[in-house]
């Protein structure tokens, strides 16, 4: 079997330690990380009988976490997607003053323990908070709404957007914009035509694993969410509000529906992924 | 469209890249700017472009100042050493960018580019190849692809920027031939940096030889070829051999030997170094006359058609010849014999030492 696949999935003899080995270690990691752990899930899920199963995964309230969540988390990718880019942008194409803290800072929301977010937007966007008072006369309520889920997805995400995207401007061939120039390309043709195609699989690549840390995000949601069922309910959040009910099989069930549609999201985003990059060397 | 450069500067920092340079290339002209690295040919050419500004002078585009336009606007074809192609379009929709991306106004109907990119893949011989990414083209592809790309807009001046300079051999001559019938088929006005002195006297109408960010000579190839203004350029076009000697009443020695030069010494007399191309040597066991030097054979070496031999001349200095193999053979020189050497066509330089 080894020998067939090495045959047929490698070219020959690399640098690296061999087929063997390198294959082993990753399939030996990835059952012990996520294998093992993840069919625990549908082992125990599976405790259920049919009926229950989709009563306690189709319950109204469960849907509209499903809805609330990944409804959210795609605005928060799409946005962290859009302001990503800009920040990258900035951070590689400009020089001024400060520059490195700026880059340094886009990495805090990673460092920071996210129950702590969560507390300070809640804190600057209550009624009474900083960016609340000002906000709520307007009309507009963020804390303890939808809103407040999205922001504090956005809030997690963006590093990621910006880390992916970074080094691909980093690297890019200034001659190729030059060249686009001399051909008559004003700079939103040579933008949009040009540079935006050559970064869009980092983008992608980027709003993917933002969309992913925003759908199993916790900590710094609950505190800002509000929490109401059928409207700013997240699905973590009634995972662990079964688990604290002793539900563990209702638990499971749910977290297995919420595992298989962000196993297809993921995939569907991969296979997006690599038609992006149709034109690289095969 | 002819070109004229009007005493340009331009610094990098602390470093100069252009001092004072003037230059014009009359309408269709194929001009070489040739030099070596950091002679300041790219940066002249980029110049030209408009994707460099100038520190000091002026651009004229047909005897219009280009300063106010940036590259967009000065419809000018760049074509990059590295190709620059846009890896993400096939190679259809690299040569219909400059064309797509018109105003509206201006912009040919969708049948009307097709037609004319296919024209220009045909001119590249490509038309099979429309629908291939960059990445699945050769490096002499991609280039040809690229110059579809720069000439699909039109433009008024084809600027190349050491075009072959990351190809094989093979590759690039068939490449550079190619070129000089192309420029010959359309007459755009041409300027192309290369270092290679072959290339500049195979595909060029006119040489601008650069160094140190200043023109130093400018010509047909043949009169930068033989007739080079000082020693750099002497040493640029070609090998050459170096003579140091004096010069004593209008006569060049070389211990104690009279040698010819292809032009009337002027100046005074003193120390003088001659130069004198490697197959300007000839090569004989018996004397010609006064005007040979005895050398003592160090090195034999077969160079594809070419034999070069390694001499020590009397005077204690090292001369490499270009012989061709048919003289070699005549000869049959051995390694530690005895030769006399006669030089044809030495020019000397009593003032510019400097190479």
């Amino acid at each position: 079997m080894a020998r067939s696949l090495r045959k047929n999935g490698t070219a020959g003899w690399g640098t690296l330690p061999g087929f063997a080995p390198t294959m082993g270690y990753t399939l030996l990691c990835l059952v012990i990380v996520v294998l093992v752990p993840l069919s625990t899930l549908f082992f125990e899920a599976a405790t259920l009988t049919w009926d229950d199963f989709v009563g306690a995964v189709a319950a109204p309230r469960v849907l509209a976490s499903y809805r609330v969540t990944f409804g959210a988390a795609l605005l928060a990718a799409l946005t962290n997607a859009f302001s990503g880019v800009i920040v990258a942008w900035t951070l590689v194409r400009y020089r001024f003053p400060g520059r490195r803290m700026l880059d340094a800072l886009v990495d805090l929301p990673f460092a920071l323990p996210t129950a702590v977010a969560g507390i300070t937007l809640a804190g600057i966007f209550a009624s009474n908070g900083w960016l609340g008072k000002v906000l709520e006369p307007l009309g507009v309520k963020v804390a303890f709404t939808p809103v407040g889920i999205w922001l504090a997805m956005v809030f997690i995400g963006l590093p990621f957007v910006v880390r992916t995207v970074q080094p691909v401007l980093e690297e890019f061939d200034r001659e190729v914009e030059e060249a686009a120039a001399c051909l008559g390309g004003n700079r939103w043709q040579i933008f949009s035509r040009v540079v935006f195609p050559l970064m869009f699989p980092a983008v992608l690549t980027g709003f993917t694993l933002a969309f992913a840390r925003a759908v199993g995000e916790y900590g710094s949601i609950v505190f800002i969410a509000g929490n109401m069922p059928m409207v700013s309910e997240i699905t973590p959040l009634l995972i662990i509000t079964k688990l604290e009910q002793y539900d563990y099989a209702g638990a499971t069930a749910v977290a297995v529906v919420m595992l298989v549609i962000s196993f297809m999201v993921l995939l569907a985003l991969n296979l997006l992924q690599k038609w992006s990059r149709r034109y690289a060397e095969q | 469209m002819s070109i004229e450069i009007e005493n340009v500067s331009k610094r990098f920092g602390a470093f100069a890249a252009l001092e004072d340079v003037s230059l014009s290339v009359p309408s269709g002209e194929l001009v070489a700017l040739l030099g070596p690295s950091g002679s300041g040919k790219t940066t002249l050419l980029r110049i030209i472009a408009g994707l460099e500004s100038v520190d000091d002078g002026r651009v004229l585009l047909n005897g219009e100042d280009a300063s106010p336009h940036d590259a967009r606007q000065r419809k000018v074809g760049f074509v990059f050493q590295h190709y620059a192609l846009f890896r993400h379009m096939n190679v259809f929709d690299n040569v219909a960018f400059g064309l797509s991306v018109k105003p509206k106004k201006t912009r040919p109907d969708k049948e009307a580019i097709r037609s004319k990119v296919f024209e220009l893949l045909k001119l590249i011989q490509m038309e099979h190849l429309w629908d291939r990414y960059p990445s699945q083209l050769s490096g002499g592809q991609r280039q040809r692809v690229a110059l579809a790309r720069a000439l699909a807009v039109e433009p008024r001046v084809l600027l190349l920027d050491e075009p072959f300079g990351a190809l094989d051999a093979k590759v690039r001559q068939e490449l550079r031939r190619w070129l000089r019938q192309l420029h010959d088929e359309i007459h755009v006005t041409s300027v192309f940096v290369t270092h290679d002195q072959e290339e500049a006297l195979e595909v060029a109408d006119r040489i601008v030889v650069m160094n140190r960010g200043k023109v130093v000579q400018e010509g047909t190839p043949s009169e930068v070829y033989d007739h080079p203004a000082n020693p750099f350029v002497f040493d640029f076009l070609g090998k050459v051999n170096l003579f140091h000697g004096r010069i004593d009443n209008g006569v060049a020695q070389l211990g104690g030997v009279r040698l010819p030069t292809s032009v009337p010494i002027s100046g005074g007399d003193g120390p003088a170094i001659g130069y004198v191309r490697t197959h300007d040597i000839e090569i004989s066991r018996h004397g010609n006359g006064i005007e040979d030097i005895t050398a003592q054979v160090r090195g034999v070496l077969r160079v594809g058609p070419l034999v070069r031999v390694d001499l020590l001349h009397a005077g204690g200095e090292q001369l490499e010849v270009d012989l061709s193999r048919d003289v070699a053979e005549v000869l049959a020189l051995q390694v530690g014999e005895q030769v006399f050497a006669s030089p044809r066509n030495v020019r000397f330089f009593v003032n510019d030492y400097q190479i």
